[in-house]
């Protein structure tokens, strides 16, 4: 066991996340994210000097600037559109709680 | 109760046996009477419009193969018509301004659509026990669990429902619940089919793959949504940057070609994975009858050893994590979706983001840890560079064999509630996460059943494009080594 994950990790990470979690929640995924790092640690065993990291499957490659015309506007969705499937919207702009609270 | 092919609805209405409003009128009955639970959603209203307007049109020999015809639709795929919400709370009443891209080209080559499919809360499960809108059950046996993600995608066309289904695969979603309930399906090279529109997950090893009964559904579906059309302009590029410039080919045409060919197939040696996955007795020598049949065929069969795979269900635990943690980010009631209100901004996100279910939780905090100040080097970065190992050892034995045949999980469905250890769980998805991480086309093909009379999967992991080979061998397969009972009976 790693115990890397312990409680004070979770809350920690949830924070970052910025997700609500249980206390039973707290106890219960630290307990079940800890035997995956476990699991995990196995990694240590490659041998992975010298090796590039693979962020993607592709060969990268920038198709942008060299093939095609400078940026033109193609959208498929307009502003308002868009607004008008939030939650809570206000003329074109989304609502949300405040921010600033007063002392 | 006979199950659907695309061939069989596309030949009955063009001899006039049947219209598109009948097939759409049975499809929604079939829908309504479904014990698996495998649509979340189907807009009838929707479905009927699209048939009379395929009716219209008809069905002459120039007609587009697929339409009237409806396809089921995973839920983590946008459109206009109906709501996508991701089997998720958090995406209650989602409506999407625009749709997917294999919407639009299917709606083009005339397929009926206007649903969308039960699936593990996005995307993230093995089982279809996730799912927000309750689990889906096996068709073959609800006592059993269809697999997933794309577990709907899988149980509405075994319990006839749809002819064709179009899933998403980040580990093995669509291959999983198609072993497990005994269907086709196929998670094509990363880059042949747009992501424009599906929810991401893990952006660099996500796929959508079309799932059928027969090898030629199958090829009808991909060539409708895969490869780039030939005038498509540098939109498509912005819609979706990973897509590759291979062109849309004929795959039900190239089958006819492809067939008899002789292959080198690579048996990957289970011996080298050191004991990571002690796979079922009857799914190993059902394997073994099939390398006789592949060998009588005359094909050359060796076995291949690819030890680094060993490590790939603890890269994929790392990796898709991590980019799921990034993806999901933008869930936060604020532009769409369901959102919990409260005091300030932060528990408005929190309360919000609270809506997710316990694996989504699980995935984003344990992704946001290993990306996190401290811990990126030792695991998202450790994790990429043993990715690139796997990759090469792939793209190494493909150089001398044709494709790896190996099996699709080392069990045949679990039973509903067996899963109850989220690490056990993922150990499942062994054989299948390498395709992922490689960017590999792999199928996933019906081959036998077990002694209680649940489906057996093999799969063949192909070239980066060589999804004609994959499908080549399936059909030789399928039409000589083992066909489930519905290709037999489809209407």
């Amino acid at each position: 066991m790693s115990k890397e994950f312990n409680q004070d990790v979770v809350t920690k990470m949830a924070k970052l996340a910025r997700l609500e979690l249980t206390a039973a929640e707290v106890n219960e995924f630290g307990n079940q994210i800890d035997k995956i790092l476990d699991y995990i640690s196995v990694l240590n065993k490659v041998d992975t000097n010298n090796i590039e990291p693979l962020y993607t499957p592709l060969d990268i490659e920038n198709r942008y600037t060299a093939k095609f015309s400078p940026d033109t506007t193609n959208s498929a969705s307009t502003a308002q559109a868009l607004v008008d499937i939030a939650p809570e919207s206000m003329g074109n702009h989304y609502l949300v709680s405040k921010v600033i609270t007063e002392k | 109760m006979k199950s659907f092919t695309i061939a069989g609805l596309a030949n009955s209405l063009r001899q006039k046996k049947i219209s598109a409003h009948e097939i759409a009128k049975e499809t929604v009955d079939r829908y309504k009477n479904d014990p698996s639970n495998s649509v979340i959603r189907l807009n009838e209203e929707k479905l009927f419009e699209q048939a009379v307007a395929a009716d219209k049109l008809g069905y002459s020999n120039n007609a587009p193969w697929l339409r009237g015809i409806p396809l089921g639709i995973k839920d983590n795929i946008v459109t206009t018509d109906t709501q996508t919400t991701c089997a998720s709370k958090i995406l209650e009443g989602y409506q999407s301004t625009y749709n997917a891209d294999v919407v639009n080209r299917l709606a083009l080559a005339g397929a009926l659509m206007a649903n969308k499919l039960n699936m593990d809360e996005f995307a993230m499960g093995s089982t279809g026990e996730y799912s927000q809108f309750g689990a889906v059950l096996n068709p073959c046996n609800k006592d059993y669990v269809a697999g997933g993600s794309s577990a709907g995608s899988a149980a509405a066309l075994k319990a006839g429902i749809f002819a064709g289904t179009l899933g998403s695969d980040t580990g093995g979603s669509v291959r999983l619940p198609a072993a497990f309930c005994g269907v086709l399906g196929l998670k094509p090279t990363y880059g042949l089919v747009s992501r424009y529109g599906l929810v991401a997950f893990g952006s660099s090893l996500d796929q959508i793959g079309p799932l059928a009964h027969t090898v030629d559904d199958l090829a009808a579906i991909l060539e409708a949504v895969a490869g780039r059309p030939k005038d498509k302009d540098s939109f498509y590029w912005e819609q979706d940057s990973t897509l590759s410039p291979v062109q849309n080919q004929p795959y039900r045409q190239a089958l006819v070609t492809a067939a008899n060919k002789k292959l080198n197939i690579g048996v990957l040696d289970l011996e080298s994975l050191s004991k990571q996955s002690v796979v079922n007795d009857e799914i190993e020598n059902r394997q073994n009858e099939l390398i006789s049949f592949l060998t009588k065929k005359g094909h050359k069969v060796s076995k291949v050893a690819i030890p680094s795979i060993q490590y790939s269900v603890a890269v994929y635990y790392i990796i898709a994590v991590c980019e799921a943690s990034t993806n999901l980010a933008r869930f936060d009631g604020v532009r769409y979706g369901k959102r919990c209100s409260s005091g300030n901004l932060e528990e408005h996100y929190t309360k919000t983001r609270g809506q997710f279910g316990a694996e989504v939780k699980r995935r984003i905090l344990l992704g946001t840890f290993a990306l996190s100040a401290g811990y990126y080097d030792a695991y998202y970065k450790k994790a990429c560079q043993v990715r690139r190992i796997i990759k090469n050892d792939f793209i190494n034995t493909l150089n001398s064999h044709d494709l790896i045949l190996s099996p699709v999980s080392a069990t045949t469905a679990l039973r509903c509630g067996a899963s109850t250890d989220p690490l056990q769980t993922y150990l499942n998805d062994l054989f299948t996460i390498p395709a992922n991480l490689a960017g590999l086309p792999a199928l996933s093909i019906p081959v036998g059943r077990d002694k209680n009379s649940m489906p057996i999967g093999a799969q063949i992991v192909g070239r980066p494009f060589d999804e004609v080979t994959l499908l080549s061998v399936a059909q030789s397969i399928q039409t000589e080594f083992y066909k489930e009972a519905e290709v037999e009976n489809a209407i």
